[in-house]
């Protein structure tokens, strides 16, 4: 029933302690098939956003995955953009692209929608906007879409999660095109984790 | 003569006589301990049978669904409600005007999917446990006023009230993962990832997304407040219901359109739980209480308990009996002592006094004694039951201090030793100085 919860899963526990009355930060995850989870055995064990929100995000904070499977970035400012106006979130993990490359989106266009997504997030209330480029994985045009998800970045001021020279690899899935395998989430999970953390230390 | 001289010469009286009254006290002792022990014994396991009936909660308490009465409605415990009905604060706030309303509690009612935390093996009654997500409901209560609900703690405690990061578990939850209720100790204090679920259609049809925070499983209740396995602050339910309600409707288990899925409200009595339920009717929602049952119950009870109290108060009679005869006896051989107190000038009344002093004496220190050792005996028991229900994985007795009672044995020993005093006491008193000594 829950495209979510509908794998297996082992205890998830997060390894703080929480107090009973504080005030909750907001995550939102934003993707393709590969932020929801496509491709693991278990995406509340194993897919990269619920990792970071199982070990690396504090006790306090409410997740929401937001992302969808073929998401382009055009598609994800009308599908999954609107979440942010309504939870307001302190940060935004963004790992979008592959469908785009996929799609065959043109990078004039590409860009155009992906500084209109960032945009609005931030007009919407989003304090701190991390985005991940594509790693080379997804093959020799992934870095003309870099060059473009950087120049964003840039523009808008968001953070850059660096996966370009991360070594991700993609498995064959049944019925779908190949995804990151599970040492691939940890990666991910780790960069975007780091991010968060040097952002959060920064701060006074 | 005065009070105290009646005293010493009882005291001095039971001392020479310590072997008889040493028996005396131990009969008076033995009847009241019986006594007491059944008493305290009924007492605890009414209190059992009636915490199993109303969960914990109070004996008048009467569920509101968020539903329209049938006509039949008032005819059953449990009727079958009608077409849904929201419940929202106007009709909290004219349920909570009836007459013969104690209180009435908002209940909420949310889906909620907990990601169990990793079962100790030595927790576990099976080595095979399903550590998948659990999808169920969770009931968002006030907990200020959890004494109010039909809420039992098994482990640990309640919730903060207010609290968005502390759930309990029910019994039912442990079963799902594979904890016996003995063992529910081992999950409180650990960590759950719970979410409360949207569903919303995209392009390929329908789909779901959670809300997911960290939570602490404070304590494990048994409750019949709502249908779900978590019980959960009325603020953290509102904040699951309103991400889940936003999205598209979930199926049976999705949450109610209702703002309540369900209020608890108290009525002034048991003997007022009828009228309420009428009166809530009138206003148009359909209701649930376990009053006949109660009745029932309490009905039977009693007799159980008429029939243990007769079998102390044969107890006690015969210890009555036996401070009689033994104050009988006494007379007989202080006949003497008798017709000397009469000669130097004692009343009747004063000879009666020293009798009556001495029987009340035996029979408090009896009725002290037996009191003192039936709560003990109906501890025994009660430790003996406990292991017996914990064996059974069902929820144990819990046996107070019933002060009034035990004051009511001892009552009743002293005024019961006075009684069975009092015609040995007239034969002392009207005993002549002249037959008294003479006999002798």
């Amino acid at each position: 029933m829950l495209a979510a919860c509908s794998s297996g899963s082992h205890g998830a526990a997060p390894a703080h302690s929480i107090a009973p009355s504080a005030v909750r930060e907001t995550v939102l995850a934003i993707g393709g098939s590969a932020t929801e989870g496509d491709g693991v055995r278990d995406r509340l064990q194993d897919a990269w956003p619920y990792i970071v929100f199982r070990d690396d995000l504090p006790a306090l904070a409410a997740f929401v995955n937001g992302a969808l499977d073929d998401a382009t970035v055009a598609h994800a400012l009308t599908t999954q953009a609107p979440l942010a106006k309504e939870l307001k979130p302190e940060i935004v993990e963004i790992w979008l692209g592959a469908d785009d490359l996929l799609a065959a989106t043109p990078i004039p266009s590409f860009t155009l929608a992906f500084t209109r997504l960032v945009e609005t997030l931030r007009a919407d209330g989003a304090q701190r906007i991390l985005v991940a480029d594509l790693p080379t994985a997804y093959g020799a045009l992934a870095a003309q879409y870099n060059v473009a998800i950087h120049s964003v970045i840039t523009a808008t001021h968001g953070e850059l999660v660096s996966l370009a020279t991360a070594r991700v690899t993609l498995a064959p899935t049944d019925g779908l095109t190949p995804q990151p395998d599970e040492a691939s989430h940890r990666l991910v999970a780790a960069a975007f984790a780091r991010e968060i953390a040097r952002g959060q230390s920064s701060r006074p | 003569m005065t009070w105290r001289d009646a005293i010493t010469l009882a005291r001095r009286s039971v001392g020479r006589r310590g072997g008889r009254a040493v028996l005396t006290v131990l009969a008076v002792a033995l009847g009241s301990a019986l006594l007491s022990s059944l008493l305290i014994a009924s007492g605890a396991a009414k209190q059992r049978v009636l915490d199993q009936v109303t969960a914990g909660g109070p004996l008048s308490g009467i569920k509101v669904d968020a539903a329209a009465p049938t006509p039949v409605a008032l005819d059953t415990d449990n009727p079958r409600p009608g077409p849904p009905r929201r419940i929202d604060d106007a009709a909290l706030q004219k349920i909570s005007q009836l007459r013969d309303v104690t209180s009435v509690l908002p209940i909420i009612a949310t889906p909620m999917v907990v990601v169990p935390p990793p079962v100790l093996p030595a927790a576990a009654h099976s080595s095979h446990q399903d550590n998948g997500p659990i999808f169920d409901s969770a009931i968002g209560v006030d907990l200020s006023r959890v004494n109010q609900l039909p809420i039992a703690i098994v482990a640990g405690r309640l919730p903060d009230p207010g609290s968005q990061t502390e759930i309990a578990v029910t019994v039912d939850f442990l079963q799902r993962i594979g904890v016996t209720n003995t063992n529910a100790k081992a999950i409180v204090g650990t960590q759950v990832t719970m979410g409360a679920p949207r569903l919303f259609n995209s392009g390929i049809g329908r789909r779901s997304r959670v809300r997911w925070t960290h939570a602490q499983i404070v304590g494990v209740v048994s409750q019949d407040a709502g249908d779900g396995l978590y019980v959960v602050s009325l603020e953290l339910a509102r904040a699951a219901r309103a991400w889940s309600t936003a999205g598209a409707p979930i199926d049976a288990l999705g949450p109610s359109p209702s703002q309540y899925s369900t209020l608890f409200v108290v009525a002034h009595g048991l003997n007022n739980v009828t009228g309420v339920r009428a009166e809530i009717n009138t206003v148009g929602y359909s209701t649930s209480a376990p009053e006949s049952l109660i009745t029932q119950v309490q009905r039977y009870v009693h007799v159980v308990e008429l029939v243990l109290a007769g079998i102390g108060l044969i107890g006690l009679a015969i210890a009555a009996l036996g401070i009689s005869n033994a104050m009988l006896a006494a007379i007989r051989e202080r006949r003497r002592e008798i017709g000397v107190l009469k000669a130097v000038g004692a009343a009747d009344r004063d000879v009666r006094r020293i009798f009556l002093v001495e029987a009340g004496t035996l029979g408090f220190a009896g009725g002290t004694i037996g009191a003192a050792t039936g709560l003990l005996v109906a501890r025994s028991l009660a430790a003996v039951v406990n292991g017996y229900l914990a064996s059974q994985d069902l929820q144990t007795v819990h046996l107070g201090v019933p002060i009034a009672l035990l004051a009511a044995v001892v009552v009743g020993a002293t005024v019961l030793a006075l009684a069975a005093g009092t015609l040995p006491a007239i034969r002392a008193a009207r005993m002549p100085a002249r037959q008294a000594i003479g006999d002798e």
